[in-house]
């Protein structure tokens, strides 16, 4: 008799993997740009199943709240403000040899991903996480937790300081000088 | 309950000094920037230009007394060893060469406000992050760090639609290599088990066929390959370099390719050496496209930074060749090869530029070839040191670039990688005739009344002596400091080739 659990979470991942590649190919397809925006909170919910199903539960949480349910606001914000028609999006057009360049380089990706991933074992690491590790260390947010104060303290810190120099050149950026876009004067180029 | 807490201990705090610093001042330059009593250039001007002062003698003392041995912290976070301080002195050299340049001319205004001082200081602390660390992750956090502000850098100094042309270029192309590099270290994680490059590199050897270390390397290549502006991925440079004002496209010319440099080493030669079957073809074929796309490419530019600009891909392509040539245990000839020529690339590009800085003024913002026309008859001085430049430049004996390419040749030649080293030099052939096509223009041409109207330069003792000094170090380094020079990147590279 085979394992009825395996079986069940391979079947949800395989459900869960084909849903998010349908809903991801709706969102670079869609002509209006919210319905894409919207699609895009659907695949990060899907995906947040995906990590809950493998028992990370942290990171499905984490992926909820912020790319779900922060960033995703912030890009119907900035589509709102910036108020985007569908028919202004349609100028993408492909000449015979781009779009033969994107499908060679497409084919190639897809031919390097599969060799890659063919009868790959996993779990090549130390194995002191894995989840019976990890439910016996205390659970996930606490393991991860241990792990972001300790080993990596030092990225940890210097990412507060990569966010405020992104605010920075944001702002930076969108501040309105009044001697904006005055083109070169030797304009050559 | 039972884990360690970090040991910050006062020699962690010595040691990574200068990066602390830096990301101290970024806030306070921010803070000046909005207060009352010293938003002024000159409060900016000040304490930009004494940190970094504060910081290079602090890193050159670091660099004195640590030992052959690096000493690591924060599980390794960051890694006190030579090699690290070496591109650190670099880096913070480099970034006071260009504060001081931009202090001269009309971009002082622009330059010296509190937001861009703080910019420059956050991208200066991720440059400094990523060539000291063990650690793949702080690696991406340095590099984003100093990507993301010379984004908003190029953009903002001086806003024209060519600089902010080139912004959203490096821009968009930027961010989409920064997830490619990241899914490769992803991939190197999932393969090995550890983020650690020390660790990598043991861990490589033992499962070497496993598809996913070849995934992630090629990945990685991929992502290292578009900030070092190698063909196939150099679309950006060229119109990045062009946009950005000059002193800074002299700082992302110098400092961001010694960043990557100095990381690349450490990633193939400190990490991935084991698979150096898979990506030697893959960075070989890299340098040689480089090699000849680019010099072809400056062969038809008007624009002088857009000449240099492909010249610096062309160089790029240069240490691209020495970093193929290090696999396979060698690296004791290809790592010091790698580390001389780019200081001796750091010294002739920041004497290039800074004669550029100094012809350019608020009308004429971008020089073309043909304003060069007669230069020797009206400022000597500066047409006989930027020929000095272009020679070196194009590798003429008696100047470093001479030596430089010898070394990286000879590194290359010792590894046997014959072919590359046949393309290295046709390139560096056919670059002769764009670096030549300048000197001729201010020598033996006269000048012609509107052409050149528009360059009056001012006299400059800061241009004066950088330029100065650059011209004396390419005669020296070429002439009789070879070794000497050659024996600080041996010492500096001790630590990756355990020499």
């Amino acid at each position: 008799m085979p394992d009825f659990s395996l079986l069940l979470t391979h079947g949800i991942f395989h459900i869960l993997a084909a849903l998010i590649t349908v809903v991801s190919i709706f969102v670079v397809a869609s002509k209006h740009p919210v319905k894409s925006a919207v699609f895009l909170v659907i695949d990060l919910f899907l995906l947040a199943a995906v990590y809950a199903s493998l028992d990370s539960h942290f990171v499905a949480a984490i992926q909820v709240l912020v790319y779900a349910g922060a960033i995703l606001v912030l890009f119907l914000f900035v589509i709102m403000l910036l108020n985007l028609q569908p028919e202004q999006l349609r100028g993408l057009k492909f000449s015979v040899i781009e779009s033969g360049t994107l499908l060679i380089s497409l084919i190639g990706l897809l031919i390097m991903i599969f060799t890659s991933f063919r009868g790959v074992q996993t779990g090549l690491g130390d194995g002191t996480l894995d989840v019976q590790a990890i439910e016996a260390a205390g659970g996930n947010t606490y393991v991860v937790a241990i792990k972001l104060l300790t080993s990596y303290i030092w990225p940890f810190e210097l990412a507060s300081i990569l966010i405020l120099l992104s605010i920075v050149a944001a702002i930076v950026i969108a501040k309105k000088d009044k001697k904006v876009l005055t083109s070169s004067p030797s304009g050559q180029s | 309950m039972n884990f360690q807490i970090p040991q910050l201990t006062l020699s962690f705090y010595g040691a990574s000094f200068p990066i602390i610093l830096f990301c101290v001042t970024g806030i306070v330059a921010l803070l000046m920037g909005v207060s009352k009593n010293y938003k002024s250039v000159r409060a900016s001007y000040w304490l930009n230009n004494s940190v970094l002062v504060v910081a290079l003698l602090a890193i050159i003392r670091q660099y004195a007394v640590t030992g052959a041995a690096s000493e690591v912290f924060l599980s390794g976070g960051f890694v006190a060893g030579r090699l690290g301080y070496f591109g650190q002195g670099v880096i913070v050299g480099i970034a006071l060469v260009v504060s001081l340049l931009m202090g001269e001319g009309y971009m002082k205004p622009k330059f010296f406000r509190g937001e861009i001082i703080a910019l420059f200081h956050m991208v200066l602390a991720g440059m400094l992050t990523m060539v000291a660390t063990d650690d793949l992750i702080t690696l991406f956090v340095g590099l984003e760090m100093a990507s993301i502000g010379i984004y908003a850098l190029i953009g903002y100094v001086n806003p024209t639609k060519i600089s902010q042309e080139g912004a959203i270029k490096y821009f968009v192309l930027g961010a989409v290599a920064a997830a490619i590099l990241l899914f490769g270290f992803a991939f190197l994680y999932a393969a090995t088990g550890t983020l650690r490059i020390s660790e990598i590199s043991a861990a490589v050897g033992k499962i070497s066929g496993h598809p996913w270390i070849e995934l992630g390397t090629i990945l990685t290549i991929t992502g290292i390959a578009f900030k070092m502006a190698l063909v196939p991925f150099h679309m950006w440079a060229p119109d990045a370099y062009e946009g950005a004002p000059t002193g800074l496209t002299a700082f992302m010319a110098t400092a961001m390719k010694t960043m990557i440099m100095v990381a690349a080493i450490r990633i193939f030669e400190g990490g991935l050496d084991g698979v150096h079957s898979v990506w030697v073809p893959v960075i070989g074929f890299m340098a040689a496209a480089s090699l000849l796309f680019a010099n072809i490419m400056a062969l038809a530019q008007q624009s002088m930074k857009r000449m240099l600009a492909y010249s610096s891909i062309a160089h790029s392509g240069y240490m691209a060749l020495a970093i193929a040539a290090m696999s396979g245990g060698v690296g004791q000839y290809s790592v010091p090869s790698i580390l001389f020529y780019l200081m001796a690339y750091v010294i002739v590009s920041l004497g290039a530029f800074a004669v550029i800085m100094w012809l350019e003024n608020e009308r004429c913002e971008n020089i073309i070839i043909d304003d060069m026309t007669g230069l020797a008859k009206q400022h000597p001085y500066a047409a006989v040191a930027l020929a000095v430049f272009m020679l070196s430049l194009g590798g003429m004996p008696p100047t470093v670039g001479f030596i430089s390419k010898l070394y990286i040749f000879n590194a290359a030649l010792s590894n046997n990688l014959v072919g590359l080293v046949v393309v290295a030099a046709i390139g560096s052939t056919i670059s002769l005739y764009y670096y030549m096509r300048i000197i001729v223009r201010m020598f033996m041409m006269d000048a012609s009344p509107v052409l050149g109207a528009l360059i009056k330069p001012t006299k400059s003792l800061v241009t004066t002596c950088v330029v100065a000094a650059s011209v004396l170090a390419i005669l020296l380094l070429g002439t009789i400091l070879p070794e000497a020079a050659l024996r600080v990147a041996k010492h500096s590279s001790g630590e990756v080739t355990g020499g």
